[in-house]
């Protein structure tokens, strides 16, 4: 049985769909075999992270959503990028469209969410998956509930911000109310120097949830940007190992 | 500031030369790689140690000890060094020190403290060379005649040099206790040669301890977030979500869903 992990923030600029790509990949090298649903379908891009032209993408999560074709007809296959050579381990990439015009269909029309959910559960079996990361639109809509609800493990992601607390606590207390199994706080983007002991502490027990980690604002993180998955270019580096972390607490 | 005694005596033309070549060497050697690993480093106080421990060794200095001028105006002591005493208490030492903070100012009259060397070079700016503390006029000693009456240590040439940073403020005190003859190990004045070049490696300690309190300051704030939650917005905000159609549903699924055997 495979595990369903959303990673969600409040507010946008969290580095959440970075840290999903990273949490997948560090999961797949552990010879798992992973899938990443881009949910995020009015702003995708975590395809980006693992260097997709989104040219040379046919089918996407949208024209699953839409009903022309089965979800897995919309999943690619990314390990021989990211996966390494880990016996067992494969990642296949969900992405969400990029063309305006389906990005304002989705905003305009909606879509029936109900059908997310089938995707996800299809992914699962037909993927043979260990673990399905979805990485959601921020804020709080009907898919990221859905996916906050059908999910064994959420991860939040949040900055040491005032509108993140806030936000933070609406989201938890909505996780709570939908039952989700296990919540995790991860606190990115602490500026250094930080008590990661400390800044973990005070926000466990503010929301009363566990940190799974505390990532500093790395120069590096800033200077790879959109142009890889970090745990990819910088194996040994301190974020990598905070990450890495965090993928053990989840698996 | 110079006592007099120091240098005054004429010297010649060879051992000019040699002292020359001494403080080259000392810039060469010294107060350039530790410039240059000032501007690698993350680690400023090992850097502060670093630099005081230099300055001890190219004055072949019994003791040393660093100050930070704190907000309050007070000389706070960060690291204290004397070798004869086999004493280490701050830095990495790891030893804490008991000594309480110089006083700047009188604090019923708000006076200048300039009765304490070190207070006086924090406030003026100025370095200042003493060939001998028991005989030195216009500064109280009380402070180290005491220390040397526990300790049976006699405190005798001081150096004391104000860290300044850019802005010319003066942010610490470098102070070095006992320059020791080379050869004959006796304690002897301070080679007012040699002012300059501790002088330009408290440059560089004052740019490291600028930094390094900028970040115990971060550090601080950071150790005590402020995570300030309105919990009545918070409610609001849980109650519009949970009270929807859609949330109701979505409950209602979930639970069909987690009975479902399997």
């Amino acid at each position: 049985m495979s595990k369903v992990v959303s990673i969600h923030s409040f507010r946008g600029g969290t580095g959440k769909s970075n840290v999903t790509a990273n949490l997948a990949v560090l999961t797949a090298r552990a010879g798992k075999r992973v899938g990443i649903v881009d949910t995020d379908v009015q702003s995708p891009g975590i395809h980006v992270l693992f260097g997709f032209d989104e040219d040379r993408v046919e089918r996407c999560l949208n024209d699953y959503l839409w009903g022309r074709c089965a979800i897995e007809e919309t999943a690619y296959d990314v390990s021989a990028n990211v996966a390494g050579t880990t016996p067992g381990a494969a990642v296949f990439l969900i992405p969400s469209s990029l063309r305006t015009g389906e990005i304002a269909r989705v905003l305009r029309e909606g879509y029936d969410v109900s059908r997310l959910n089938d995707g996800f559960a299809d992914l699962q079996q037909t993927l043979r998956l260990d673990y399905l990361f979805i990485d959601t639109h921020p804020g709080v809509n009907e898919e990221t509930l859905l996916s906050i609800a059908v999910s064994d493990t959420l991860v939040i992601v949040l900055r040491t911000d005032h509108q993140d607390y806030q936000g933070t606590a609406v989201t938890v207390d909505l996780a709570r109310r939908l039952e989700t199994p296990r919540i995790l706080l991860l606190v990115n983007k602490v500026l250094p120097p930080f008590d990661a002991a400390a800044v973990s502490a005070q926000i466990g027990a503010t929301y009363g949830v566990p940190v799974a980690g505390v990532i500093p604002l790395s120069e590096d993180m800033v200077r790879l940007a959109s142009n890889g998955v970090f745990a990819l270019a910088h194996p040994t580096h301190t974020v990598t190992d905070v990450l890495r972390g965090v993928a053990v607490q989840i698996q | 500031v110079n006592d007099g005694r120091v240098g005054a005596a004429a010297v010649g033309e060879d051992e000019r030369i040699a002292r020359l070549e001494r403080r080259f060497d000392a810039l060469i050697k010294a107060v350039i790689p530790i410039g240059v690993a000032l501007l690698a480093t993350r680690e400023f106080d090992r850097m502060l140690e670093t630099i005081l421990l230099e300055a001890k060794a190219l004055c072949h200095a019994d003791g040393g000890t660093l100050y930070l001028r704190t907000d309050d105006d007070h000389l706070q002591f960060v690291m204290l060094r004397n070798d004869s005493l086999g004493i280490a208490m701050g830095g990495s030492s790891g030893g804490e020190i008991p000594y309480p903070p110089l006083p700047l100012r009188d604090p019923i009259s708000g006076a200048p403290n300039h009765r304490n060397v070190a207070t006086y070079a924090a406030l003026t700016g100025e370095s200042v060379n003493i060939a001998d503390a028991y005989c030195a006029a216009g500064f109280e000693f009380s402070g180290t005649l005491a220390f040397d009456r526990l300790s049976g240590y006699r405190s005798t040439s001081f150096l004391t040099v104000p860290l300044k940073n850019a802005e010319q403020r003066v942010i610490g005190v470098l102070q070095l206790l006992n320059a020791m003859h080379p050869a004959s190990g006796t304690v002897v004045p301070f080679d007012a040669g040699d002012v300059p070049v501790i002088e330009a490696l408290s440059t560089l300690a004052a740019a490291a301890l600028e930094v390094y309190m900028r970040e115990e300051g971060l550090r601080r704030q950071i150790r005590a977030l402020h995570i300030e939650i309105d919990e009545a917005k918070r409610a609001r905000q849980v109650a519009e979500i949970t009270e929807s159609d859609y949330f109701r549903s979505l409950q209602e699924k979930l639970r069909v869903l987690r009975t479902r055997p399997g």
